[in-house]
């Protein structure tokens, strides 16, 4: 881990998820996932945006579940072993992202995540900053802003 | 003390006790001199006064408190309420209303409620000056109640038999206008008016007196007759420039009298008329402290059968059994496959347990309709008020239960039907006077059990709606063409008029008229899956009928398949399934339709609906379920009928809503999500 001890790590560091959509990485604050589960089936729903997959069954709860590959304009993968969809809670409202992997949950240092980076883009508030770590850059994804995707 | 967790055990019972207090407010005013229904009112409002206290809402405290001061009054029965005090407790009762339902949605009340205050205050004032017996105004000297009962034996012997022979003895105070220059004359038509419905056999100041005019502005007469008070206040409303004329029944004085002679201060007279006035209430308030302390004890045993529960309770145990339903099916169907035969039969046994359980749950979730239908009375006596019209309302059935979630919702639909009937269904009196009907319009609301269905009926005995008008306004609206109203029956075309746009009404008033009301009626109901339909007979009335599913949150659906995809078709939209070739299906300005006996239905496929793409298949034959919109039939393409099955309705998340075409989802027996189709918003036009 870079060389941190754990005392400053405890202190200043954000846990997050890591995952991957083709070959873009994300990172997902923990605190908002409440649980990462194996690719099901999903049930399409008609005359919604083109990015929101469907609906799974979480365990007799119908959840509704974004595609952000489509969102992203991402190249979209098979289904492996590895693909996941984290299932994430932002006030009281849970919805599923599919993932192609999602298999390392670390702890970030917070000076190494920059909070307000300078895209220049708009609508990219569900962007909450970018995150390094492992000599690697992840995007690190604003849930609450994510819901505007239902929309 | 933390006291936000009884707020909503404190709304809830305000809410009980303020329909309590509406309902007794509309029986008194039907028997004012009820002092039993007068003791009801007292205990209600006296709970809600304490409740809201403890709570700390003081306004609702102080505003239920004067109530009480004013109901205090006329508890003893010997003051009977007027009109014009039983408007001013409706409307207090009102402000009690809105504070409640501020405290429910803001938290905070921002009524003022010094203007209520001191309403009640005035009209209980004025009250006590004009009407009573016993605290009449003593300045003016002469005229005391209490001298001009006094009566001597000849005229107690008479009052006695009077009695006997089933005749009221009434007193009656009338006032004279202040500005009034010929009182005698007034008085003397007085007398006139009096003398034709029995015999005047005291006045105070004497006869004599009267005719000279030798009293101020008022005079007591005791009247013997067999009319009733309506009879008397009649014949004193034709006598102009009078001043609130009240009248008093004298018998239960009587009655007292006879029991306990003693006691009796209007006859005997001993006591000062403060003293005796004091004595008497807190005799009676005595009385009633008795009657309320044995009251609630009877009360008490008839609901320690209930208990309250909290809906989000009652949800989550719904849930809990709409899981296991879902797994009860899986496991069925491991069974069959199986082909254990143990195992099949526990299944079997389950099975039924579970269909036990979940009738149980669905029936802990059944309130009666008369949650809703309780509302309606007040509304309707505001309405005929304001409107002049005469009409007696008739509840039957209010114990029909619905399930929660319908209750919650019809509220809306019923009170738009009941001013659709009241406005443009009933005529004014004059006119149903004139077209030989009785004066009295009747509106019915009836509820009651059809098979797995509640029919709820709103009707009146008014105008009916000519299906040619409605006709012709649809014509107008361009809603249908000349063409296709020359097809429709007269009973098609009064449905038209759930249609928007369609009013039979020819002026908006701000009860109704604008055509919006029975669409959006209709639309509601749809949503609910129920159906309304309209039957009339012009000249005779008018009839909605709502036909509602008993609950909502488990129904029984028709699983159709498109492509790979199952979708769940609740049965209710379903008219019958049925098939049918390529080559049948006819081209009506390039849509496609099909001819189901003889009639002419749009034929649509659902892979289109829900956006799928389009595969041809040119030979084989189509499955079609003929599906209900709005009293309009459809054919629905589909390309596999899967089968019947109880399904558990869920949403599809709070993230997701509002999606045309879908009303929720539900979960198969083999873990898979299901939509539920939604045929009213699924199908444009």
């Amino acid at each position: 881990m870079i060389g941190l001890t754990s005392d400053t790590v405890k202190n200043e560091s954000v846990q997050v998820v890591l995952c991957r959509l083709a070959d873009a990485k994300y990172a997902i604050e923990i605190e908002h996932v409440q649980e990462i589960v194996r690719r099901t089936q999903v049930t399409r729903v008609p005359r919604t945006r083109p990015w929101i997959a469907g609906v799974i069954n979480l365990r007799g709860t119908v959840t509704p579940t974004l595609n952000l590959h489509k969102r992203f304009a991402l190249p979209e993968e098979e289904v492996t072993e590895d693909s996941r969809i984290v299932i994430v809670k932002y006030n009281n409202q849970s919805y599923g992202i599919m993932v192609d992997d999602a298999s390392e949950v670390v702890r970030v240092p917070s000076h190494s995540i920059e909070t307000n980076p300078s895209l220049e883009q708009e609508d990219r508030d569900y962007i909450k900053g970018l995150a390094r770590y492992d000599r690697e850059l992840y995007i690190l994804l604003n849930p609450g802003e994510m819901l505007k995707f239902f929309r | 003390m933390d006291l936000s967790k009884y707020l909503e055990m404190f709304l809830e019972e305000s809410r009980e006790h303020l329909q309590n207090l509406n309902t007794g407010l509309l029986d008194l005013e039907q028997d004012p001199g009820s002092v039993q229904i007068i003791n009801e009112l007292f205990r209600s409002a006296h709970t809600l006064k304490g409740m809201s206290a403890t709570m700390g809402f003081m306004n609702i405290a102080e505003l239920t408190h004067e109530m009480e001061n004013l109901l205090q009054l006329f508890r003893s029965g010997e003051r009977i309420l007027n009109e014009r005090q039983v408007e001013v407790l409706f409307k207090a009762l009102d402000a009690l209303e809105q504070m409640v339902e501020e405290v429910a949605n803001v938290g905070e009340i921002t009524i003022n409620v010094d203007a209520f205050i001191d309403m009640l205050r005035s009209c209980a004032q004025d009250d006590s000056i004009i009407p009573s017996d016993q605290a009449l105004d003593t300045d003016d000297g002469s005229t005391n109640l209490q001298d001009c009962i006094e009566l001597n034996e000849y005229e107690k012997n008479v009052l006695l038999d009077a009695k006997a022979q089933g005749i009221n003895v009434w007193i009656i105070k009338i006032s004279i206008r202040e500005a009034c220059v010929m009182k005698s004359a007034r008085a003397f038509m007085v007398f006139q008016q009096l003398e034709s419905l029995g015999e005047v056999i005291k006045t105070c100041p004497s006869v004599q007196d009267i005719e000279e005019e030798r009293f101020d502005n008022s005079f007591m007469v005791v009247l013997l007759t067999s009319g009733s008070s309506d009879d008397i206040q009649r014949a004193l409303d034709s006598v102009s420039e009078l001043e609130a004329t009240l009248i008093k029944a004298i018998d239960e004085v009587q009655k007292k009298v006879q029991a306990k002679p003693s006691e009796e201060k209007v006859v005997e007279n001993d006591s000062t008329p403060s003293t005796s006035e004091t004595d008497n209430t807190s005799k009676t308030s005595q009385k009633d402290a008795v009657e309320n302390l044995a009251k609630p004890k009877t009360s008490l045993v008839k609901t320690s059968s209930t208990i309250r529960v909290e809906i989000e309770r009652l949800d989550a145990l719904m849930n809990l059994v709409g899981e296991l339903v879902i797994n009860k099916t899986r496991l069925s169907q491991i069974g069959r496959v199986s082909g254990n035969t143990d195992l099949h039969e526990t299944v079997e046994q389950m099975d039924r347990i579970f269909m036990d359980l979940q009738n149980l749950v669905m029936k802990v979730r059944m309130v009666p309709v008369d949650q809703v239908f309780s509302r309606f009375p007040r509304m309707v006596r505001d309405l005929t008020k304001e409107l002049g019209k005469n009409i007696n309302l008739v509840i039957s059935g209010e114990e029909t239960e619905l399930d929660r979630t319908v209750i919650d919702e019809i509220g809306d639909p019923l009170v738009h039907l009941l001013r659709n009937s009241i406005d443009h269904g009933i005529e004014m009196p004059k006119v149903r006077e004139e077209l030989g009907k009785d004066k009295v319009a009747t509106v019915k609301l009836e509820a009651r059990h059809e098979g797995n269905h509640v029919v709820i009926e709103v009707s009146d005995d008014g105008r009916g709606i000519d299906p040619q008008k409605i006709k012709e306004k649809s014509i107008a609206k361009g809603l249908v063409t000349q063409g296709e109203a020359d097809a429709l029956s007269d009973e098609e075309l009064v449905q038209l008029i759930f249609r928007p746009g369609v009013s039979t009404a020819d002026k908006v008033t701000d009860i109704s008229g604008r055509g919006v009301g029975l669409d959006a009626v209709r639309t509601k109901i749809e949503t609910l899956s129920g159906e309304c339909r309209i039957i009339t007979t012009p000249g005779k009335g008018t009839t909605f009928r709502i036909q509602l599913p008993l609950t909502l949150a488990i129904i029984q659906a028709l699983l159709v398949r498109v492509q790979d995809e199952v979708y769940a078709l609740p049965l209710s939209f379903i008219e019958e399934t049925t098939s049918l070739y390529p080559q049948d299906i006819k081209n009506v300005e390039n849509r496609e339709v099909m001819i189901l006996r003889g009639r002419v239905l749009p034929l649509l496929r659902l892979s289109q609906l829900v956006e799928l793409p389009f595969i041809s298949n040119k030979e084989e034959e189509l499955l079609v379920v003929i599906v209900r919109k709005g009293g309009k039939s459809y054919g629905l393409v589909v390309d596999e009928l899967i089968g019947q099955q109880e399904i558990v309705i869920k949403p599809l998340g709070n993230v997701l809503t509002g999606i045309s075409g879908i009303a929720g989802a539900t979960i198969l027996g083999s873990g898979q999500v299901s939509l539920i189709l939604d045929v009213s918003t699924l199908i444009k036009g």
